[in-house]
């Protein structure tokens, strides 16, 4: 005689022991994994969208000031003399000049340089500390851009040496620096961009540029300076210095 | 998680897919243009400039063009916080009697900038 020993079946629905428990793990699991997807998108974003975007960016920012420079129809001739007559003093965010450095010309050549140096003006060229002198001016001219991402204008700011010229080019004129030194200061270090750097109290005598940017490239806990000076000045009419071709390269 | 959506989605296997392909591309867009765009300012790794008011404008009025008396020399207070950074354009008299059009002003007074660290 066949004994029938009742067997609990359990229904699909049923959740098995230890059931709970994996689908925890589960659920952590794609938690984590989402988290490093997302990771991977902002490396993505960073790398490759915001440089595709500033390029973007840049390009209007370039249209803009070019068509600046572009004498308007009928206005007075230009400024008699030898010094080129000085551009007002910018509002936030316009750009207001170009900047060319030779040694470094497949990201710097033709950037704008905008005033102010938020993150908006930076994605868009080199930005102008709103506080220091504009270009040629006694004093210290002061640029900021991305070393890293933003169209990383100042990508190969460490391949530069002392000697190298830039040349920025305003409305009414072009101004040659030359650069002097360079110094890898804290972020903190202001007195970099001071009127006479280094000398909180003295009266500029030169006009100087300052460029800075980060570093290291991909961090940023230090920033990379380098000082130049004024060594020439010429009138727009007498056509860009030696080695500059403003519709090249 | 993954699983829950999958048998949440509406329609047939090929739908299915076709939604999740749509749903991951919103996302992605969602993250570019607005997520990212927010939480970059706090990133570690792209601050270009070294500290400086981005806020705050200091007080400046115009020299009036056309003056020869020498611009006064801007009062810079040593202190060590907030920092001092001066206005570097001043105009000398011998500049004042070119063709300056505007540019030249000058800070009255010491300019106070609180430092405010500006993340590009």
């Amino acid at each position: 005689m066949a004994v029938v020993i009742p067997v609990k079946v359990s229904k699909p629905t049923d959740p098995l022991p230890g059931d709970r428990a994996r689908r925890a793990v589960g659920v952590v699991g794609e938690v984590f994994i989402t988290f490093g997807v997302l990771l991977l998108l902002l490396c993505v974003y960073q790398l490759w969208w915001t440089n595709v975007q500033s390029a973007k960016a840049t390009e209007v920012a370039r249209d803009l000031i070019s068509q600046d420079f572009v004498p308007t129809a009928g206005a007075a001739a230009p400024a008699k003399g030898t010094k080129p007559a000085a551009i007002p003093r910018p509002t936030y965010a316009k750009g207001f000049a170009l900047l060319y450095i030779p040694q470094i010309n497949d990201k710097v050549w033709r950037l704008p340089i905008i005033q102010g140096v938020g993150l908006d003006v930076l994605a868009e060229g080199a930005g102008h500390y709103p506080n220091t002198a504009l270009p040629g001016q006694i004093g210290n001219f002061a640029l900021a851009a991305h070393r890293a991402t933003h169209n990383e204008p100042f990508r190969d700011i460490d391949a530069l040496k002392p000697g190298d010229k830039v040349y920025v080019e305003t409305k009414t004129g072009w101004y040659t620096y030359v650069l002097d030194k360079y110094k890898i200061v804290k972020p903190t270090d202001t007195w970099v961009i001071d009127p006479v750097p280094g000398k909180p109290n003295a009266t500029p005598t030169i006009a100087q540029i300052t460029l800075t940017t980060c570093n290291p490239r991909w961090a940023s806990y230090e920033r990379w300076i380098w000082w130049g000076h004024l060594t020439g000045t010429a009138l727009k009419s007498a056509g860009p210095p030696d080695g500059i071709n403003p519709n090249g390269n | 998680m993954y699983a829950w959506i999958w048998s949440k989605l509406p329609g047939a296997w090929p739908v299915k897919v076709a939604e999740s392909v749509a749903a991951a591309a919103a996302l992605v867009v969602l993250l570019f243009v607005v997520v990212f765009p927010v939480i970059e300012p706090n990133l570690p790794f792209n601050n270009v400039t070294i500290d400086e008011n981005g806020s705050s404008t200091p007080p400046e009025s115009a020299v009036p063009t056309g003056s020869t008396s020498p611009a006064p020399a801007p009062k810079v207070t040593a202190s060590p916080t907030p920092t001092i950074i001066q206005e570097g354009n001043f105009p000398t008299a011998g500049d004042l009697t070119g063709d300056q059009t505007g540019s030249t002003e000058v800070p009255v007074g010491p300019i106070t900038i609180t430092p405010e660290p500006i993340a590009s």
